[in-house]
């Protein structure tokens, strides 16, 4: 593999460094938009109820969430 | 030699029941409180607190002390046999971890919290079946003005916790020059993040932390009004000739185990830096209130402050002016046993502090504020939201949703973009019942747990034992650092009764 086709990412954390060719990246970056979409979906079910007449519901559950000062 | 930083943490847990926007969260906090069976009928022990003690020599308020009847002191409190107290303070449910010896310990103790409270609630649901489910989230605001806290303490030693806090009224100068700039440029690694803004300051579309919008002065011991940013609450929990309890009330309640590792650590170093000696930079900024609003409210973390000298840095300069010396204290390797966490808290922080200053969306698996930020954008950019819609208040608070199925931390967990600081949840799972081994809270979980029946007053450092006709006797625990596993174990073993016991301690576990 040619230095040129290699894109290398660094990990901010641990300077781990990878290398991936260009077509894997495409292949990548379908599979993260699958997950996303995935995760997306995991997010309304987290959701729940409030996810029918979002913007209404959401803002009765807010409105609700009334808590008193503690400490 | 820095003493051993033991560690606990206090966190308010909000309450809500679910559809219902009537309910009574002292209500919902005590059924929380009581459902989990109680190991004996031991009270809370409030004779030894002093709330209003100021560490600068006075008192905050013309109370005394906390009178609470017996009925009362039941309800409220719940003495865990893993070392901990699960009770009601306010309006919530609050989990006090038991004393921690290291950063892990305490990260895995303060999960152990959020799995407890799951376990009430799902109890509850089925002794109530057909009631709304009771809700239950680890955040520290609710859009309202209302904050409640989630508190960090450390073991210091008496010589410098009066150095910290010099009688009034005498200028705090390691205050000032240090603990108010760490304290307030350390949301940038532990801030839990929060959509807009409240308690009447600018607004703003996202912002670092939960809690900065509530500190209103730099130093005091009131907890529930005018907050200050270095709390000055002198209640030891111990020998206060030996040792001093530093209360730290700003920080954030955090579901990151990075974010919450590096709170602990950070502050750990600091205070161990400070019993040492070491050498520190004066770092005290022009207007603390301000900056902590300030820095709060920029996600970018590129926003400079006016430091008191003259200077304009970001948080995360400040931070790394406070990593350098840390740096050097550690690889000089004065403890070989605290330092193994020390250097991974050394090295944590210098790799997060890099990425803060090029790209701090990099660090959305690691820091809370981070991972809530690219969670809520993405969220909002797909469906075309403004940042007033309320759906991503609700992603706010659903992030800090205990239930490992419903919240979105958990979620964020389970599809791996979250790393974590524990291996697994072993030592989560122990803590649920078990009290950590190299601190009291060994000797203490184990004592109520054999002779709970002859305890009838507890607290974090004293055991009252009441045996037959005989006078009640107190058993203090005032060193955290014995009744340990090591120490007692033999001890707490060869005891039959708690006759035995009290003769073998001699009046000294």
């Amino acid at each position: 593999m040619s230095e040129q086709k290699k894109v290398k990412k660094e990990s901010a954390s641990t300077g781990e460094q990878q290398s991936t060719q260009p077509e894997d990246l495409q292949e990548a970056g379908d599979r993260i938009e699958q997950e996303l979409d995935r995760l997306d979906q995991m997010i309304e079910d987290a959701l729940g109820e409030h996810e029918a007449d979002a913007e209404k519901k959401a803002q009765e559950f807010v409105d609700g969430f009334k808590q008193k000062g503690g400490e | 030699m820095s003493i051993p930083k033991v560690i606990g943490l206090e966190q308010e847990y909000a309450v809500t029941l679910q559809g219902r926007s009537d309910f009574d969260p002292i209500q919902i906090s005590f059924l929380l409180v009581n459902s989990l069976k109680k190991a004996s009928d031991t009270l809370w022990d409030y004779r030894d607190e002093s709330p209003f003690l100021d560490a600068r020599g006075f008192n905050a308020s013309e109370e005394k002390e906390i009178r609470v009847s017996h009925r009362d002191n039941y309800r409220i409190n719940n003495l865990l046999l893993n070392g901990a107290r699960l009770y009601v303070d306010h309006a919530h449910p609050e989990f006090s971890t038991a004393e921690c010896r290291s950063l892990r310990e305490a990260v895995a103790f303060d999960r152990a919290g959020e799995r407890i409270l799951e376990e009430a609630a799902r109890r509850l649901a089925r002794q109530h079946r057909g009631s709304p489910d009771i809700l239950i989230y680890k955040n520290n605001s609710d859009y309202k003005g209302n904050s409640y806290g989630c508190h960090e303490n450390y073991l210091v030693e008496s010589r410098v916790y009066d150095q910290i806090f010099p009688a009034y009224p005498a200028y705090p100068k390691l205050i000032s020059q240090l603990l108010v700039p760490f304290l307030v440029t350390r949301q940038v690694l532990c801030g839990s993040g929060k959509v807009g803004s409240e308690n009447g300051t600018a607004p703003c579309d996202y912002q670092l932390s939960q809690r900065a919008d509530f500190f209103e002065t730099l130093i005091g011991a009131n907890t529930t009004s005018r907050r200050p940013i270095v709390n000055s609450r002198d209640e030891p929990h111990a020998d206060r000739k030996r040792y001093r309890r530093l209360h730290v009330i700003l920080g954030d309640a955090n579901m990151s185990e990075t974010s919450s590792f590096l709170k602990l650590g950070t502050t750990q170093l600091i205070l161990r830096m400070l019993e040492d000696n070491w050498a520190l930079p004066n770092l005290a900024i022009e207007d603390p209130v301000r900056a902590l609003v300030s820095i709060s409210h920029d996600p970018s973390c590129k926003a400079p402050i006016a430091m008191a000298d003259g200077r304009r840095l970001t948080a995360v300069e400040v931070q790394r002016l406070f990593w350098e010396p840390a740096s050097e204290y550690v690889t000089a390797g004065l403890e070989p046993a605290a330092n193994a966490e020390a250097r991974e808290v050394v090295q944590l922080w210098d790799s997060i502090l890099s990425a803060l200053s090029k790209e701090p969306m990099e660090l959305a698996d690691r820091l809370d504020w981070v991972a809530k930020l690219a969670l809520i954008d993405r969220y909002r950019s797909r469906r075309n939201l403004g940042w007033d819609s309320p759906r991503l208040k609700v992603l706010d608070i659903q992030y800090h949703d205990v239930r490992r199925g419903r919240g979105l931390y958990y979620l964020l967990l389970r599809e791996g973009r979250m790393r974590r600081m524990l291996a697994d949840d072993t030592m989560v799972e122990r803590f649920i019942t078990q009290p950590p081994e190299s601190t009291r809270a060994y000797f203490r979980s184990k004592c109520m747990e054999k002779f709970g029946h002859g305890i009838t007053e507890a607290n974090w450092d004293a055991l009252t034992f009441s045996v037959g006709n005989q006078k009640s006797q107190k058993i203090r625990l005032a060193d955290p650092l014995k009744g340990t596993r090591a120490l007692t174990e033999h001890l707490l073993q060869s005891a039959t009764t708690p006759t035995e016991l009290l003769e073998a301690l001699g009046g000294h576990p």
